[in-house]
């Protein structure tokens, strides 16, 4: 990929975009959902580019926008009492693995979108983005005690929700066994 | 916060993410030894971080779609055509306004920008070769604290920066070099080595010409020029145009000093 020179700072926006997807599909479990929202998000980073005051902290800048725009969304969608198919949420993810993996991919997109927004988007930065504590903090406002509370209840209800979905699932793990088998 | 055999929940996923105290690390590892239970939990933990990166790190490696690309371009263009130029340029429009008006004139001024450009590029391409001798080197390895490497860019550049943590992806910090008489003074070169003994530089000094982005190809490495309006980096390294992009995007948001 060659950034043409023609603007920096849409050269750089599309530099995150990978990264941005990535995070918007695991915030979101969804690839399609995930690829509409980083373009709105590209969209809005643009028209407000004025209020991005460090350019090094593009990164953070973005996915804020973007945690608004899925917030904005999910507002709307229970307004028309329209929600995600948590079928749809898995598909895309689900094919994109491993047959091997399937299964257990299949179980971990549907934990994650059983937590809630903040939960999702701690353990997203910690773990995805691979920023510190102190980085989290400072992305989100937040007293690092806040962030170590928030990050360790995401962690144990994650867990919850896995041994749940493999609990509830027990056909789902046989089938994805025997599709693992060459 | 709840306890469990004398560890809060949060000292415990603190402890997954290594950000403990080493001291109290120390008593857990113990404390992990002689319970299995524990062991078992924490083991699950990391697994989960794992599935994550498992399942959502690899989209990382998708280029842009073409059409967002082009939507970028085409709508960057015309947003910036409706902007004053003042503030959005800031400094090197009216830099650029006053040598046309005392007369340079444009050709020039594309010229001598052109040059300050390639010099950033240049000066990369030598440090990371050992062509031009460093005033100062120190081995990452000997640094009597972890943040000694941020200290030494803070100071030779004079501003709130730090040396990125690239271990996320595979690169350590192995070096740090200082050079003088450079644009803007002086310029740190930061050495990055993966587990492949690739090596990853990352080259710093004040800015000599416009904002950029640039990913380029240049005799079998990969260059990254990224440029704001108080900084200039250029990155090198013999990898994919993708890994180059995560690298850079990591090593440029890892700058600024939490």
């Amino acid at each position: 990929m060659t950034v043409a020179r023609t603007d920096p700072f849409a050269a750089a926006l599309i530099a995150h975009v990978p990264r941005l997807r990535s995070y918007a599909t695991a915030l979101v479990g969804n690839v399609s959902t995930a690829d509409d929202l980083v373009q709105d998000c590209m969209e809005r980073a643009l028209r407000r580019a004025d209020t991005l005051q460090d350019p090094r902290r593009m990164a953070g800048w973005l996915r804020s926008i973007l945690l608004n725009l899925y917030l904005d969304l999910m507002r709307l969608q229970r307004s028309r009492g329209v929600g995600i198919e948590l079928a749809q949420i898995d598909n895309d993810l689900a094919l994109s693995s491993p047959a091997a993996d399937r299964g257990a991919t299949i179980d971990f997109t549907r934990a994650l979108s059983t937590l809630s927004v903040e939960h999702r988007q701690i353990l997203l930065l910690v773990g995805l983005e691979g920023l510190s504590y102190r980085e989290v903090a400072d992305e989100l406002g937040l007293p690092i005690g806040t962030i170590m509370s928030r990050l360790a209840r995401a962690r144990e209800r994650l867990r919850m929700a896995l041994d749940k979905e493999r609990t509830l699932n027990p056909i789902d793990q046989l089938s994805a066994g025997r599709k693992a088998t060459p | 916060m709840s306890h469990e055999n004398g560890i809060t929940t949060e000292e415990l996923s603190a402890y997954i993410d290594g950000e403990i105290d080493p001291a109290r690390a120390a008593e857990i590892d113990k404390l992990i030894e002689a319970n299995s239970e524990l062991a078992n939990r924490i083991a699950a933990f990391r697994a989960d971080q794992e599935r994550l990166l498992q399942i959502f790190g690899p989209l990382r490696d998708v280029p842009p779609p073409p059409k967002l690309v082009q939507l970028l371009e085409e709508r960057s263009v015309s947003q910036r055509a409706r902007r004053t130029p003042y503030s959005q340029l800031g400094i090197f429009a009216l830099a650029a306004s006053l040598l046309l008006v005392i007369g340079l004139g444009f050709g020039y001024f594309r010229y001598f920008n052109a040059q300050q450009e390639d010099t950033i590029i240049s000066e990369a391409v030598a440090a990371r070769s050992d062509a031009v001798h460093a005033d100062q080197s120190f081995a990452a390895n000997a640094f009597n604290s972890p943040q000694a490497g941020d200290q030494i860019v803070a100071s030779t550049l004079m501003m709130n920066l730090k040396a990125p943590d690239l271990t996320r992806m595979g690169y350590r910090l192995e070096n740090v070099s200082v050079y003088s008489g450079v644009p803007g003074g002086k310029a740190v070169e930061l050495g990055y080595r993966d587990a492949q003994n690739r090596l990853f530089t990352l080259y710093l000094r004040h800015p000599s010409g416009p904002a950029r982005v640039d990913l380029l190809q240049r005799d079998g490495m990969r260059l990254c020029v990224w440029q704001d309006e108080e900084l200039g980096t250029v990155m090198l390294g013999e990898m994919s145009a993708g890994e180059m992009a995560r690298l850079a995007s990591l090593a440029y948001s890892g700058l600024t000093s939490s």
